[in-house]
Parts: C-alpha cells; structure tokens; sequence
C-alpha cells in the first residue's frame, strides 16, 4: 500500500471513531431517557407500560396534561410561524429594497432575544400578559404565541436572511412588479418558492423552539408540551420520559427534514 | 396569440428624481413616439436607469408627470402600468420552466388559459427558443435566457417595452446577433420601447432616435445620423464617437482647419479662434512621396501608430506643430501606409461643431 493510500485510510478511520464519538456523546442521553422509559428504577425490571399508557386509553386522567399541552403547543407553533413569517418576511424585503440603511439596525433588533435570558423575557412579559389576558384576549397558552414570536426572531432572521442573500432580490420583485404582479403576489409565487429552503429552515428551528420552551410557559402560568411533560413526570415520571424522547425524537426528524430540503442537490429533476 | 395594441406614445415631462444629494433626473423632458425604439445613452449615473425605473413605476419621481397613450401614470403603482421591462441582469423566476416565466406574465395580465399556450409558442418561436419551453433557467445560457426574458416581455403585450441594459452581460457575438433580433422584432410588434445602454453602437444600431443624458438632463434626442454628425455641444460631440480637437479661426459660418474653410454647425461660436470637433473618417492621409513631394492639399505629418480594425485601420498622425490626430481610413486606403511615413493630412467639408 503506497504512502498516500495509508494517509487517506488512517484519515478515514480518524473521521469514524470522531464521528463514532460524537454519536455517542448525542446519542446516549437519547438512550438513557430510552432505557429510563421502559425500565423501573426500583427494581430494575423492564416494562412498556409507560408507553402503552401514553398511547392507550386506560390513564388518560393523568396523561391530560400532557395532552392539553401537545395540542397547545402545535397550535402555538402554527400561530408563531405564520406571525413570524406574516412579520418577518415582508419586513426583511422591503429593507432590503428600499431602506438598505436599516437592514443593521433590523438585524440587531432580531438578534437581541438571543441575548437575553428566557427569565429575563419574563419579567417584562409579565404585565404584558397581564393586560393581555384581563383587557383584550384571555388567558389562554396560544397567545404565548406573540412572546415565542420574539423567541424564535433570531434564528428565523438568519434563515431567511441567507436565503434573501443567495437571489437577485431587487431583479426579480422589479421583473414581477412590471408584468402586473402586486405584492402578494410577489412574495406569494415569486419570492416564497425561491426562498423554500430559507422558510422551511426557519419553519423547522422556530417549531423546535416553541416545542421545547418550558420557562416562559412556566412562568407564565400557561400549558404547553414542555409544561405539559413537567407535570406528568411528577405522576409518572417514566411516561414523561416517553414523552421526552419523542420530542426529541421529533426535534432531529425535523433537523434531518431541514437539510433534506435545503441540499441543492435533493432537487427533483427538473425536465 | 395575444391581441396586439396599439402603440402609444410616452411623455416625460419635468421629470426630477433625486437620491440624498445626487440628482439623478432634472426636470427631464422625453416624448417617444408611438411604435418608436427611443435609445437612453449616457456615462454611468447620467440618470438613465432612473429614469426608465421611473417610467415603469419601480421609482418614484420627486416632481414631474409620466404620461402614456395620454393618460397620466405618474402616481400609478408599476403592475397596473401595462409594461414590461427586461433587465441587465437575468431575471427570470428560476423555480419556472421558460413556459412557466411566460405563463406567469400572461396569467399577470389576466389572459385567458385557454390561449396562453399558443401565446407562449408564438414568442418563443419569435426569439428562436420553441423548443425549450420545460427548460428551466439554470439550464439555459445568458443569451437564451435574455431572449426568454424578452418573450416573457413581448408576451403580455405591453403598451412600453423596457430594456435596461439587456445585454451587457452578453459576449460580443450573442450582442450583435441579440440586438439585431430585438430590433427585428420590435419593428415586427411595432411595440413603443425605451432602451437603456451605455454602448453608443448598441444605441446607434438599434434606435430610431437616441438620447444622450449627461447628469440628469438630456443634451440631445436625434436620430442616430444626425446625432452623430450634427451634435449640439461638445458634451455630446465627444461621447458619440471620436473625435479630433483642432484649433481654427471662425468668420462668417465657417472655420479654417488644416488650411480648409470648413461649414460650422449651430451651436458653434460665431467668430474667433475656436477648437473644432472633427471626426476621425473627416480626415484623409496621403503618403508624401520618396522624394517629399506634396501634391493636392493638406498639412503634413508623420504616421505615429497604425492599428488594423479588419475593414478600416485607426491611423495616429503627428502635426509638425505636435498635435495628435487620428484617422480612420478604408483598410485598402490604409495599406500603404506605415509607422514613421510622412504624410498630407486634409480635412473634407462636413460642417463640425466649433467650441470655445
């Protein structure tokens, strides 16, 4: 075996015990929530009944949280993305085309939730959503919706913004705008499937966000999956566990989704 | 296919845009005629991107009206303007096939579904591409996708057609044959266009009259002749073409250049020494023979460099006195001549403008 050859399989067998360890770094909280799920820690005797809980019938009573949690959650994901994207979107394109200036001061203000902490969002929250919940809404968990807007800005600004960066923006809203296209339009047909790997990006980090956010809820007082999970793990600690693993079983499906839809070269065949 | 309109005139009228400080249009007046190809030239930020952008509502104007087939579209938004623009860069929707792009502008302009098709395969058999409706951009080269763009124009029929510099990211050969077939087909279509360029042979070739913008302003909309042989100022003298800066007496409508009375354009100075504007093919070059003798008139000079431009040469002649002077010659008339020959250098009776 020449030189070269040696160099290239010492090489390969580096990247597989660094990505082997890695694996296993990620993966082993995934197993020991797996093995916390179906084992009891007392006697250490292996049983699915957590599972057959979480998905049967017979302990709904207690499982209520959980559930109540999911369905708000979901409708707070769908809420915050379609804020978000209603928001965002538009936003970032037309400081891109006419107020070029403020596209830092834009990027600032999206980034900023990134610097501070949830517990920190809470405390001027609080009387927002005290108004909020006695003078114009209620106090139900779909409008955290509006506080996990904010949450999830920084991350759906980047996505979109590599995506805004990545087209002839001013070209093709120009092009559109003088074939008789109005603005919904515009951001409807033209710059939303050019933008798809961009949007499904932030789509997937801001659902992974709002699915996983327990201190605003909590502080809050309102139910949501992570709240949810919280409860029932002081009844039943082991569906929790269950419960858990599926969210971030969930989460990683919607990551490994993310690039299957952002690689250039999953593209479907175009002619 | 879709039913074609009838073409309408464009006026701009006092037209003012400005950019912070910069003053990108002021009060500018343009009138194109109906079916006229009208031709925007100019050093880069004369104002006259701007002032197409304005036109087809992307920009609005500070003061001034736009008015077209007599109706004023100043403050109307750009997609209920009835035009269409192609651009510099390649702007079709890279998620659409070729069809797909003219689809999209025809279902823009509420075409029947029914007829798009036979629309869609009228003009891109009318820029050369019938056979590549399911392309996709990506899969087209600059050329194709400029012609895509200008079916997609053509398609919805505008009332204006926009070109903004549509082919200056081209090669030189796919220009050439492009703005042939642009002109060709406008002429067909007899659709109103407005053609932004900063290649004044693009502009000469293409337009029924061009326009040269110098800050804002236009100095001058003629025909292409007349623009380049009857310019108005030296601005324009100088932009269009080459030209020679030779230094003469004026009297009575006439200047004397290398010993020649010479007609003056208006606009000229009326008396006094002035500089003329001569253009290089105004000038002849005969060699002075081996033994110096100089017959017909002329002044003499000695050949500089000599470029050969395959069916003419540019010849730089050296004045006795040190000036520079080039030529434009025939390739034929050219073949005799050589760097360091001495040669009679006159002048023809083509009236130029005469400057201060």
């Amino acid at each position: 075996m020449s030189r070269a050859a040696t160099k290239r399989a010492r090489q390969r067998w580096l990247r597989v015990v660094v990505l082997g360890l890695v694996g296993a770094f990620l993966a082993y909280p995934l197993y020991a929530l797996a093995e916390f799920s179906v084992r009891f820690p007392l006697t250490g005797n292996y049983s699915v009944d957590a599972w057959t809980r979480l998905f049967g019938a017979g302990d709904g009573a207690r499982l209520q949280p959980l559930y109540t949690g999911l369905i708000n959650s979901l409708g707070i994901a769908a809420l915050t993305l379609t804020m978000m994207f209603v928001l965002l979107l538009p936003t970032m394109v037309w400081v891109r085309l006419r107020l070029p200036r403020l596209s830092r001061v834009v990027e600032f203000v999206c980034l900023l939730p990134l610097t501070l902490p949830a517990i920190v969002l809470v405390v001027g929250l609080v009387p927002v959503y005290r108004f909020i919940a006695t003078q114009v809404l209620d106090t139900h968990a779909i409008w955290l919706s509006f506080a996990y807007v904010v949450l999830v800005l920084p991350f759906a600004y980047r996505a979109l913004d590599s995506g805004l960066s990545a087209i002839d923006l001013g070209t093709l809203v120009a092009a559109a705008r003088s074939m008789g296209a109005s603005w919904p339009t515009v951001i409807g047909r033209v710059l939303l499937p050019n933008l798809r790997g961009a949007v499904a990006s932030a789509a997937f980090i801001s659902i992974a966000v709002v699915l996983g956010e327990f201190t605003i809820a909590r502080m809050l007082a309102r139910e949501n999956l992570q709240t949810g999970v919280m409860l029932v793990n002081q009844a039943a600690p082991q569906v929790a566990a269950a419960v858990s693993l599926l969210t971030l079983l969930f989460g990683i499906a919607l990551l490994v989704g993310l690039s299957y839809v952002t690689t250039p070269h999953r593209a479907k065949k175009r002619s | 296919m879709s039913e074609q309109r009838t073409a309408v005139g464009v006026q701009l009228r006092g037209l003012r845009r400005t950019f912070g400080a910069v003053v990108a249009l002021d009060n500018l007046d343009l009138d194109i005629q109906p079916g006229e190809l009208v031709a925007l030239l100019g050093p880069s930020g004369c104002g006259k991107t701007t002032a197409l952008r304005v036109l087809a509502g992307l920009e609005e104007a500070d003061s001034g009206t736009v008015v077209v087939g007599g109706r004023d579209i100043t403050h109307t938004p750009p997609n209920r303007r009835t035009m269409a623009m192609v651009f510099q860069s390649y702007s079709l929707f890279p998620h659409l096939t070729v069809a797909g792009n003219i689809d999209f502008a025809l279902s823009m302009r509420k075409v029947d579904r029914g007829r798009r098709k036979a629309i869609i395969d009228h003009h891109l058999d009318l820029v050369g591409l019938g056979s590549h409706h399911g392309r996709y951009p990506t899969e087209l080269s600059g050329g194709q996708q400029q012609r895509v763009a200008l079916a997609r124009a053509l398609a919805s029929n505008p009332d204006v057609l926009l070109l903004d510099e549509p082919l200056s990211a081209l090669d030189a050969q796919v220009r050439v044959q492009l703005r042939d077939e642009i002109r060709r087909i406008q002429l067909e279509l007899g659709t109103t266009t407005l053609f932004v360029t900063h290649d004044q042979g693009e502009a000469l070739a293409m337009a029924d009259r061009v326009g040269v913008m110098r800050s804002g302003r236009l100095e001058q909309l003629s025909a292409p002749r007349e623009l380049y042989e009857r310019p108005v100022n030296e601005f324009v003298a100088q932009f269009i073409g080459s030209t020679n800066r030779l230094h003469g007496k004026v009297s009575a409508g006439h200047v004397r250049v290398l010993g020649e009375w010479v007609p003056t354009l208006p606009g000229s100075i009326q008396e006094g020494g002035g500089v003329a504007l001569v253009r290089p093919e105004r000038l002849s070059l005969t060699p002075i023979g081996d033994g110096g003798s100089s017959a017909g008139g002329g002044f003499e000079a000695t050949v500089r460099q000599l470029s050969f431009l395959g069916d003419h040469a540019r010849v730089y002649v050296t004045l006795h006195d040190g000036t520079e002077l080039q030529a434009y010659l025939h390739a034929s008339a050219a073949e005799g001549l050589g760097q360091g020959q001495r040669v009679l250098v006159a002048v023809d009776r083509t009236p130029v403008l005469v400057t201060g």
